[in-house]
């Protein structure tokens, strides 16, 4: 079975890295995979920067504290959303939520923080 | 066609005109291409009958701490496969023993099956081992492999079990025997059953088996001798050449020697 990887022009698995310890793999499932080579599915990318000012506008605006994986979403959703009619509705999933990522983000803000 | 039309036969030959073969396995560029054709060279004087030629690669699963580290300096020393081809080609008439590469599938898959295999057999490259490739998977590689007369060398491992007879059946070059669970790198002490896997592996095939993965010392290998039809060390050679660096080529040629007369004793 294949799948898409960040990879170099020799075959190389590059080195990633993201604020989020989940997303932090190279590749993708299988499932993504499909969707990507079907065209049912499409793939952008957000910045650590834009997934942890996600984090706080939905914490700020609505009391929900997404995970850092969700926040990436987030993120996009609001770059997304000006370009549609007013009449349009998003729908976001939230995988996770984000009490148990408050440490990362204080430390990605300059905290000297860290577990027990 | 290519001088290389049938790296399985010329294998298989080695193993014949031998009796039991010692296995060589280094990295390539390790520490850099110019010594790493040294350290080959002076493998085969010592009496090295095949050479495996590790190709550098980012996620190399099946290697303990030793080896990694083998393919961290190796891409320090900014090792592609262009380079490694040309080193392989200019060993042509040099080296007598049959030189393989060992590698992971996706160095291979980028480059492309076809333009890679008929690389390998214009440098005169025997065989490959690719030890993230399953045999369930391999058939989309064996057409190119067949195709240029590269040897495609399958392994078997204490648990493959009942997988066994299909590898072995479909096996060309040699098998490789796989000592232990875990990844290679030097073992005090081998514990798999390796006499019964052996005889199940004999049950379904004549091609030559090799045991690898934790062997070091010329006590194991000459064990392993009576049991098997050949013995292949890489970390313990790994190790010779990341102690002594330019000194390594003397080592090497008296370490392949010491593993060769403990083989020939059996």
């Amino acid at each position: 079975m294949k799948s898409y990887f960040c990879q170099d022009g020799a075959g190389q698995i590059s080195p990633v890295y993201s604020i989020s310890a989940g997303l932090d793999y190279p590749g993708i499932g299988p499932e993504h995979a499909a969707l990507f080579t079907t065209g049912r599915a499409e793939y952008v990318g957000i910045t650590d920067d834009e997934a942890v000012e996600a984090f706080y506008s939905l914490s700020r605006t609505e009391g929900v504290i997404p995970a850092i994986e969700s926040a990436h979403a987030v993120a996009f959703a609001e770059k997304f959303a000006p370009g549609l009619p007013k009449d349009e509705g998003i729908i976001i999933c939230l995988s996770g939520r984000g009490d148990k990522d408050v440490a990362a983000i204080a430390r990605y803000k300059g905290e000297n923080l860290y577990d027990g | 066609m290519t001088d290389n039309q049938n790296g399985a036969a010329r294998i298989t030959e080695v193993f014949r005109a031998c009796g039991k073969a010692f296995i060589a396995y280094l990295m390539a560029g390790d520490p850099d291409l110019a010594q790493t054709r040294a350290s080959i060279l002076a493998l085969a004087r010592g009496g090295a009958d095949i050479i495996e030629l590790g190709l550098p690669f980012s996620d190399p699963i099946a290697e303990g701490e030793t080896i990694q580290a083998a393919n961290l300096r190796a891409f320090a020393s900014k090792t592609e496969l262009s380079g490694i081809f040309e080193l392989a080609r200019s060993l042509k008439g040099e080296l007598s023993a049959p030189l393989l590469f060992m590698t992971y599938l996706n160095p291979v898959f980028n480059f492309g099956y076809d333009a890679f295999f008929a690389r390998c057999a214009a440098c005169g490259v025997s065989g490959i081992i690719i030890p993230d490739l399953p045999f369930e998977e391999q058939a989309e590689v064996a057409v190119y492999t067949k195709k240029h007369g590269v040897a495609l060398i399958t392994l078997v491992a204490p648990t493959s079990g009942p997988r066994i007879a299909k590898i072995a059946r479909g096996a060309e070059g040699y098998l490789y025997l796989v000592s232990s669970m875990g990844v290679t790198g030097v073992r005090g002490e081998i514990t798999t059953d390796l006499p019964a896997l052996v005889a199940e592996i004999r049950r379904h095939t004549n091609v030559p088996v090799a045991i690898g993965f934790g062997v070091h010392s010329p006590e194991q290998a000459g064990a392993l001798s009576s049991l098997a039809d050949g013995v292949i060390v890489g970390s313990a050679i790994v190790e010779l050449i990341a102690r002594h660096a330019a000194d390594a080529p003397k080592i090497l040629e008296a370490y392949a020697r010491s593993m060769k007369s403990a083989m020939e004793s059996k």
